[in-house]
């Protein structure tokens, strides 16, 4: 199977909460059945500010949570790996999907390869000129250290411009369907974010190492941002974008997984699924 | 001892009523560098070609069934401080967790090398 003529769900849910728009991610992944639904795009935005933390990872090691939660910042874990992410001025989009829609989705980095693809003709059409780090090795771009902050490190498919990093991108896999989001961020927010993480979990060079299209001096409103992440999404994949709203079972599933799982300090602390 | 393949690239090696559990070659050549490793809890008990555990590569975590349903006897705890272990040796010191087999007529819906092997041919 191709990827040519092949409808996909675009789903435009707007900005919503942290723990809302993870529900929603995992409400999509859990209603997908690879052999009947359609493949999903879906973009979103946050609002208020949030970070996300990794499946995998322990936040308090981070950041400091009562810092946090005094000034409303919610913390609120993904089902994909990967390090911790301040959430401000971005448009942040998901993909679910099974290998037969996608056949490159099989080993995991030329996945990211694969579906990293429309974020690198979308910069590419602002005038920007990105690269994955894995290509960009001889500017001297160290890859593949663990670091508990996304942003403090580089990983192979990483998107560079200019030698820094733009956005984040991580995943979940389950059997044959593979679930991807990750962030194109409009302004740099690290400077808000780094006033609740951690001293001792504070890289040096952070700002340096990341970069928005704020900072590239490009500006096209996220609006227009949308349009172009859609129209590079069905370029890249030869695939049509057909907008469809989250179903009355997504939007229920969604429900019961922010009231169970996404609201709770069980899930978003301490890693654990609810009882 | 017999040694049996899932479609979900498990492997596990069985030994009367216990059973060892891990990754195949194919399923770590797949997965990129492994950098963290959810082990399971021992004592708990698990179903045949449901979660046992998840595994962190590249970013993507993903998950890994058990083979077959039992209790969780034994872990790996070097692959707490060492999941390369797993990009090193998927089919040896790369294990990773031992079960007390409940149900072994799950045997039947594995397949043996040779099968796998086919399996692995078939793949797109």
């Amino acid at each position: 199977m191709t990827t040519s003529d092949k409808t996909w769900r675009f789903i435009d849910t707007g900005h919503l909460d942290g723990p809302t728009n993870m529900a929603v991610d995992e409400a999509l992944l859990s209603s997908f059945n690879s052999g009947a639904s359609l493949p999903v795009f879906r973009l979103y935005g946050w609002s208020p500010p949030a970070f996300s933390v990794g499946k995998f990872q322990d936040p308090a090691l981070t950041l400091d949570l009562d810092s946090c939660r005094a000034a409303g910042i919610q913390v609120v874990r993904r089902v994909t790996a990967g390090g911790i992410i301040y959430h401000g001025a971005e448009v942040t989009y998901s993909i679910v999907c099974a290998r037969e829609h996608i056949p490159e989705v099989r080993a995991v980095k030329g996945s990211f390869r694969k579906l990293c693809g429309f974020l690198l003709l979308t910069y590419r059409k602002l005038g920007l000129d990105p690269a994955f780090a894995v290509d960009r090795r001889s500017d001297g771009i160290k890859l593949g250290e663990r670091t508990p902050l996304c942003f403090a490190g580089k990983e192979e498919y990483d998107i560079v411009i200019d030698g820094r990093k733009i956005g984040g991108n991580a995943q979940r896999r389950k059997r044959d369907i593979v679930f991807q989001h990750g962030s194109i961020p409009l302004r740099n927010s690290l400077g808000e974010a780094l006033d609740f993480v951690r001293e001792n979990a504070r890289p040096s060079t952070l700002k340096e190492g990341t970069v928005s299209l704020e900072e590239l001096q490009v500006a096209p409103g996220i609006a227009a941002l949308k349009d172009m992440l859609a129209a590079s999404f069905e370029e890249c994949f030869s695939v049509t974008l057909d907008h469809s709203p989250l179903s009355p079972e997504e939007q229920h599933a969604a429900a019961v997984l922010l009231e169970h799982k996404y609201s709770r300090d069980r899930w978003n602390r301490e890693g654990k699924e609810p009882l | 001892m017999e040694l049996l393949y899932t479609r979900e690239h498990e492997w596990i090696k069985i030994d009367g009523t216990t059973g060892v559990i891990g990754l195949t070659e194919y399923a770590v050549r797949q997965l990129g560098d492994i950098t963290f490793v959810e082990l399971p809890e021992v004592g708990r008990e698990v179903r045949q070609f449901q979660i046992l555990s998840s595994i962190e590569s590249v970013k993507a975590a993903s998950d890994i069934y058990a083979p077959l349903s039992g209790r969780v006897t034994t872990v790996n705890e070097a692959l707490d401080t060492h999941p390369e272990i797993i990009n090193e040796d998927a089919e040896g010191n790369g294990w990773l967790a031992g079960i007390e087999i409940s149900e072994p007529a799950g045997k039947k819906a594995l397949m043996i090398r040779e099968e796998y092997d086919e399996y692995l041919r078939g793949l797109p």
